[in-house]
């Protein structure tokens, strides 16, 4: 299975082959790794272009607008690595997702995301993969997720109660036990998940 | 292997060996371990002034798979700070080429480059510091995991100005459509499409919606039949056809204004 090939290295490798005297064909390619084949192509219809530009100059003003955009980058990467993760749904409403947008995105259900939001999720059975993605997909650090999810579980916002006595938060559950019983997710997803569990935190799957 | 090194001070001291690479098969080239051991009983003065070297030929010269691995570990131990202002300095290393990769693709108003090229240094900085193993692989190939990036960037930023082109975004229908002129692989192609000159032609590619770019490409470049073309794409060889005839006169568009 190549679902999970690095896409650095087969690129690398790629494009080495390119310069060899007798490369692979494309098909060759395409076949050995066809979870890859977007980007296969992708590389190939572009590679004259990037190949095109190692032998030309730049615009007159080029280089010094491409620091500009990189000291950009650095000054809004440092604000947003340095400040904590309020709620999980509105770093990604920052970024223009709705909560279901970030769920596909990360690849479980809404309802595992919302527990995760509250943090009614054990903390160590939680996959490091998932805050990896969550994390690449809301563009900020590893920290700072697997500090928010660490946190004291939460209340539901905006929940109304109506109780004599202060409301309390439920007891946290597993991460493979959430996965199990998402009613949204797919048994391949559910697999996947339950298999990385098994792997990076030691869980039943 | 523990290294013993002298220290500022000028006494011994032993560090631990480098941090080795998870995934199986990657190695560090042996100059860049040589280059990262120096560098931890570096100062920061120290650091800062070699990485502000910019002659690879300098002995002093720190080459940016090791800047990376110094991040990296600077990261991990929670100075945040040290790590970004040696992201700082890869920025400003990698600046020309960015720069060049956004000018062959012909990026226009000015405003569209600037934005591209800060998502291509968002890109990397989300890899510099993301410590999993999925992202080591800069500490292994620097400027091809940067390449790479770049590629997807612009690609994308390409599609998105050809789709406010509107007027050379094919329709979906255009490709199955009979066309007059018929493109055989054995016919003569035109001047673009002969790619004798190909620094020309590549510089034209970018005109072209990403169909039509694969297509020619394929056809052009890899010397690919249009049957198997049509299988690699999922595509009739009718499509392949109209895409290459497209692409032609979109190319010979862009000539004659260059031209004028």
């Amino acid at each position: 299975m190549d679902r999970e090939v690095d896409r650095d290295e087969l690129y690398v490798r790629w494009t080495e082959d390119r310069r060899a005297a007798a490369p692979l064909p494309l098909s060759e390619w395409l076949e050995r790794y066809p979870s890859c084949r977007e980007d296969l192509l992708l590389w190939t219809a572009d590679a004259p272009i990037a190949d095109l530009a190692e032998r030309r100059p730049t615009y007159p003003d080029g280089e010094a607008r491409a620091e500009a955009a990189g000291a950009r980058a650095v000054a809004e990467f440092r604000a947003r690595y340095q400040s904590p993760i309020e709620s999980l749904l509105s770093s990604a409403q920052q970024r223009g997702l709705l909560p279901a947008d970030l769920a596909a995105r990360v690849g479980i259900g809404e309802p595992v995301l919302y527990k995760l939001e509250r943090r009614m999720l054990l903390v160590a059975t939680v996959p490091g993969t998932l805050v990896r993605r969550i994390a690449q997909t809301l563009a900020v650090s590893v920290d700072q997720i697997a500090a928010y999810v660490a946190q004291p579980p939460a209340l539901a916002r905006g929940a109304m109660y109506k109780s004599d006595r202060a409301p309390r938060v439920g007891a946290q559950q597993e991460f493979a036990a959430a996965v199990r019983t998402c009613p949204e997710m797919a048994e391949e997803e559910k697999s996947y998940w339950l298999e990385l569990a098994a792997r990076e935190c030691g869980q039943d799957g | 292997m523990d290294a013993a090194v002298r220290s500022r001070s000028g006494t011994t001291a032993v560090i631990s060996p480098l941090r080795p690479l998870v995934k199986a098969g990657r190695s560090r080239e042996p100059v860049i371990e040589a280059q990262i051991r120096a560098l931890l009983v570096c100062s920061d003065l120290e650091l800062e002034s070699r990485l502000s070297i910019a002659d690879r030929a300098d002995a002093g010269f720190v080459s940016e798979e090791a800047a990376v691995y110094l991040l990296r570990e600077r990261h991990r131990a929670g100075d945040g700070e040290g790590a970004t202002r040696i992201a700082e300095r890869l920025v400003a290393r990698s600046a020309g080429y960015v720069s060049r990769q956004i000018a062959a693709w012909n990026m226009r108003p000015h405003s569209h480059a600037d934005d591209c090229m800060q998502d291509i240094y968002a890109d990397m900085l989300q890899c510099l510091f993301d410590l999993s193993p999925g992202a080591e692989f800069w500490e292994v190939r620097f400027w091809l995991c940067l390449k790479r990036r770049v590629t997807n960037v612009v690609h994308h930023y390409a599609e998105r100005r050809q789709i406010e082109n509107s007027l050379t975004q094919a329709r979906p229908d255009d490709d199955d459509q009979a066309q007059e002129t018929d493109i055989s692989d054995e016919a003569a192609p035109s001047g673009f499409a002969r790619v004798e000159d190909r620094d020309a032609a590549a510089e034209a590619l970018s005109q072209l919606p990403p169909n039509e770019r694969a297509t020619f490409v394929l056809r052009n470049y890899e010397g690919l039949p249009q049957e198997e073309i049509g299988r690699i794409l999922g595509v009739s060889e009718r499509q392949v056809r109209n895409r290459l005839v497209r692409a032609d006169r979109l190319l010979r568009d862009w000539r004659a204004r260059q031209m004028q």
